[in-house]
């Protein structure tokens, strides 16, 4: 309730000089607002070349110290383009500061609703997305053919954006039956309707607590809504630099699963997956970078075996472990984790995480040395392949974890069976 | 003579009947108090429990991140505070049992020692589950933790840490128990201090070169552009 009364602030502001807009461009994490000035300026300008009537809104976090102008007005701002500052929701930031939190969403939404606009783009506080191109790919599907998600496709390389690679797009896949490539995209098109469901989901606390993150994807799933991808010549290198591995991989995945303990009901009834509907032409792919040195990796890994066995034995059945075992006695070069053995790891790890087995925190830190062994099992084997043939690894992959659900439904609805 | 023997162990067998025979209203009268208290204690706590999921409790303190969630994973909020419900009910038995006991038998000395001591005895079990219970978080945490950053020595660490805590355990059980309380806190004064000195002399004296080598590389370290890093993980 307190979150509720921090937001109107910026609404008041917006209720004074209430008037329609066409399009919200929301920003939902600290940004630099003179970065953003500039960029939306150039955007609104191309995006007023193809379309002059549009009327644009840029919502963004203002610094709590700063005092919003009396009138409400921007100096920079221009017919048909208004900035629009909102209060930070308080507390801790997300653990991945360019993901949206639920906080800032609703805040956005209600400075959408306030502007009656049709279609929101969020994008990501880097500003990468603020371009006439990337807004459009992002909003005409919205305006033109009522979509109520567009979700990007970012051109990527073989070895970009692995967290997603190996677990966030093939478990939702699997759970949700929707193809989604990026399904925590720090950038997304969504329309007026469902960004107030996503925004009333927040609120509702389906989302969970105020450090928890917005799964648009999701959301459209649960809620039966219509969702198309876009592909984007968007990269977001730097962004997320710097961030520790085992702190993101835990918030990360210990927000999707406690999403898939609230839609158990959901995903349980649905097999196999669809492909989602991609507009746009696929940007060209990332060159392969040079050789990587899985040395600290497969280390990593191994350390893990050595020490973790206690905690490991608490989350994973008996044969995980035997198997784990055997792949700690191959020589560097031989190193992989099979397909099926990440799944199952994977699943066992959501499921530790719904019975709370040991502490949470302890179930997802134990996760960080796997899964850097599964990054170190697939660097190699793409080492050996070509470049195209990355696709097609990842698509094995996505099979695998829809053909391990069972395993998944058999020990989520009957855990103290037996499970050698 | 004979006769004096058997007379004395007659008298003797008749005090041991007798003593006995004053005892068992005691004992029945503890059993009674123990039964009684054992049937409310439950009723208390199924009442608690109720009342608790009725308030959706687990839901809310869910919602709040509750540390008990942390501390205490594989157990529901509501269960644990039925269960702290029925033993403290279940103590209040045993108390008032013995008090019975004392009334009943006459004998004040064994269950005045024994009431005057329990709740010191209980304050000590309380202090060894909650020891063990933070030795055990802590030491995982830290073997978690030393483990993601790639520390080789993570399982000394992890072990290092739980004894450090039972060993505070110990002290603080045995000190509360007043057993021997002189010797554990100048026992405990000494290993404490003892393994910080060794520690300072380790790396004063043993890894004094390390340590400044270290430090003048740092200080004297020109600043060098970060490898740009090949694999990005999200």
């Amino acid at each position: 309730m307190t979150e509720r009364l921090q937001v109107p602030v910026a609404v008041e502001v917006q209720n004074e000089r209430s008037g329609e807009a066409d399009l919200l461009i929301g920003v939902a994490s600290p940004v630099s607002v003179e970065k953003l000035l500039t960029a939306s300026r150039a955007a609104f300008q191309s995006l007023a070349l193809a379309a002059p009537s549009l009327r644009c809104v840029v919502a963004y976090p203002r610094d709590p110290q700063e005092q919003p102008s009396e009138n409400g007005a921007h100096p920079e701002e221009r017919p048909g383009l208004r900035f629009v500052p909102y209060l930070p929701p308080p507390g801790q930031p997300s653990v991945v500061p360019s993901l949206a939190s639920p906080a800032s969403l609703r805040a956005i939404e209600l400075i959408a609703t306030s502007a009656g606009v049709g279609a929101c783009v969020i994008v990501s506080p880097d500003l990468a997305a603020v371009d006439a191109q990337t807004i459009q790919s992002l909003t005409n599907p919205i305006f033109e053919n009522q979509w109520d998600l567009c979700m990007p496709v970012y051109a990527t390389g073989a070895l970009d954006d692995l967290l997603n690679k190996s677990i966030l797009s093939p478990l939702t896949r699997a759970l949700y039956g929707r193809r989604i490539r990026s399904p925590l995209a720090a950038d997304f098109g969504v329309s007026a309707a469902m960004l107030g469901t996503l925004a009333e989901g927040a609120a509702g606390g389906r989302i969970g607590s105020q450090d928890a993150l917005v799964w648009p994807a999701v959301e459209a799933a649960r809620t039966e809504n219509r969702v198309l991808q876009a592909h984007l010549a968007v990269r977001h290198d730097a962004q997320n630099e710097g961030l520790d591995l085992s702190a993101v991989l835990a918030g990360v995945l210990g927000s999707l699963f406690g999403e898939m303990d609230r839609n158990a009901s959901i995903w349980q009834r649905i097999r196999g997956s669809q492909a989602v509907q991609t507009s746009d032409n696929p940007t060209a792919p990332v060159a392969a970078s040079d050789a990587v040195d899985v040395r600290p990796l497969i280390d990593s890994f191994h350390l893990g075996a050595r020490n973790l066995q206690e905690v490991w034995s608490l989350i994973l059945p008996p044969i995980t472990l035997l198997e784990l075992k055997h792949i700690t006695r191959l020589a560097p070069d031989q190193f992989r984790i099979p397909d099926t053995l990440w799944v199952r790891i994977v699943y066992d790890f959501a499921l530790a995480h719904r019975l709370r087995t040991i502490s949470r925190s302890h179930i997802l830190g134990a996760l960080t040395p796997l899964y850097l062994g599964w990054v170190a099992s697939y660097v190699l084997e793409l080492s050996a392949t070509s470049s195209s043939a990355v696709e097609p690894r990842l698509e094995l992959l996505a099979q695998a974890y829809e053909s391990g659900k069972p395993y998944l439904l058999a020990r989520w609805r009957w855990p103290d069976r037996f499970n050698p | 003579m004979w006769d004096q023997i058997e007379q004395s162990l007659h008298q003797s067998v008749e005090r041991v009947f007798t003593k006995v025979a004053m005892l068992l209203p005691g004992i029945l009268a503890f059993f009674l108090a123990l039964l009684v208290f054992l049937a409310v204690a439950w009723l208390a706590a199924y009442l608690v429990r109720r009342i608790l999921v009725a308030m959706r409790f687990d839901d809310r303190l869910h919602l709040e991140r509750s540390a008990l969630i942390e501390w205490s994973p594989s157990q529901t909020p509501t269960l644990i505070v039925g269960r702290i419900v029925f033993w403290v009910c279940l103590l209040a038995g045993v108390v008032v049992g013995l008090s019975a006991f004392e009334a009943a038998s006459a004998e004040s000395l064994l269950a005045g020692y024994l009431l005057a001591y329990l709740p010191r005895l209980v304050g000590a079990v309380l202090i060894l589950l909650v020891g063990n219970l933070v030795a055990r978080f802590l030491s995982r945490t830290v073997l978690i933790g030393a483990v993601n950053m790639n520390l080789q020595y993570a399982r000394l660490l992890s072990s290092g840490v739980r004894w450090l805590v039972l060993v505070l355990t110990a002290a603080m059980v045995l000190d509360h128990l007043s057993i021997a309380g002189g010797i554990v806190d100048l026992a405990f004064g000494i290993l404490f201090g003892g393994i910080v000195l060794a520690l300072a002399l380790a790396v004063g004296l043993g890894s004094r070169d390390l340590v400044s080598r270290s430090l003048e590389r740092e200080v004297t370290r020109p600043q060098e552009p970060v490898p740009e890093e090949k694999l990005h993980h999200f």
